[in-house]
């Protein structure tokens, strides 16, 4: 068993495993959104799930909303316009 | 009422509508999502074209139709001191309703304070949406979405056009149109030049507050004005 924290969602109360590989759709998009080069948007994504699962190590269960917040974090570091985007997509109406 | 205040009325409506913020968000999210496939440029611009053509064939329906039926019913170009009561109480009471409620205040970003089942239906089909013809009915159905802000300022400048001789109706018509959709076409511009959507979303949720006040106090403001104007005015001069 993975000793990554469970990750709850409110939206739909439900409590899932973290998934990778769907972060890291995520995180494509919104680098994408802002035009970023595939190479950067490869090292960006790679260095932000990396960071995500070590944060994940760390804690015994935690909310959709603060991965979201994390990655965002994490990503602004490499293109501050695409954590932006990451963070805020479901703001905007 | 003078050919000056008419349009100085019609202008300021106008400049009303165009601070609601439904159909910039949709846009916002509609060409963020077609990047996000790597979409062509000029697909791009076919999308947001579409959409824009939406919303401006909407607002231009919407004001025709209210015109229309006003010029109808009233049975006369002017509007009796009661319709105008009517229409200046619902806008000071919009006015007041900007201030309070058009954005969520206690969430991040630039969430509308409409149904939530009808926002999330517009992201969704905003993200899906590929075809031009999906875009321009997206662009339609954001100013209907938004009826319940945009409908005051819509209905004054229907009473205003109807006052205006046959000849410059159609010019009031085109003016209106042109400056409630002023902020979307810069988008548009802004988009299809190559400009990032994050720079543009960070100005409207900086500044989403400064908007707010501004629309909120110009409605309160239009009322008042339109009240005194055409209720008070020829009431205490012996009018109608």
């Amino acid at each position: 068993m993975s000793d990554l924290a469970l990750i709850y969602d409110k939206t739909t109360q439900t409590t899932s495993s973290f998934s990778s590989d769907s972060l890291a759709h995520s995180l494509n998009n919104a680098c994408l959104a802002v035009g970023l080069s595939d190479g950067v948007i490869q090292d960006a994504v790679t260095r932000v799930c990396h960071s995500v699962s070590q944060w994940l190590l760390q804690k015994d269960e935690v909310t959709s909303d603060d991965v979201r917040r994390q990655a965002a974090a994490a990503l602004s570091v490499v293109s501050a316009e695409a954590g932006y985007i990451y963070e805020n997509e479901n703001a905007m109406i | 009422m003078s050919v000056y205040e008419s349009w100085a009325i019609l202008i300021l409506a106008a400049a009303i509508h165009a601070s609601f913020q439904l159909s910039v968000s949709m846009l916002t999210i509609l060409s963020g999502h077609a990047l996000t496939k790597k979409t062509a440029q000029a697909r791009l611009m076919r999308l947001i074209s579409s959409f824009f053509g939406g919303v401006a064939l909407m607002v231009t329906l919407s004001l025709s139709f209210l015109a229309f039926a006003a010029r109808d019913l009233l049975h006369n170009s002017y509007a009796p001191s009661v319709v105008w009561a009517a229409v200046s109480g619902f806008a000071i009471g919009v006015g007041v309703a900007v201030w309070a409620f058009y954005y969520r205040h206690k969430t991040r970003g630039t969430v509308l304070w409409l149904p939530r089942s009808l926002a999330d239906y517009l992201a969704s089909r905003a993200k899906k949406t590929k075809l031009a013809g999906e875009s321009f009915g997206l662009g339609l159905v954001s100013v209907v979405a938004e009826y319940l802000f945009s409908l005051a300022p819509l209905l004054i400048a229907a009473l205003v056009i109807i006052q205006m001789p046959l000849s410059v109706q159609l010019v009031g018509l085109i003016v209106y149109v042109v400056i409630a959709t002023l902020p979307l076409a810069t988008s548009v511009i802004l988009i299809g030049s190559g400009h990032s959507i994050a720079r543009i979303q960070r100005w409207r949720e900086q500044n989403k507050r400064f908007l707010q006040f501004a629309a909120g106090s110009a409605l309160i403001i239009l009322g008042v004005y339109v009240y005194v104007g055409q209720v008070l005015a020829p009431t205490l001069s012996g009018g109608y």
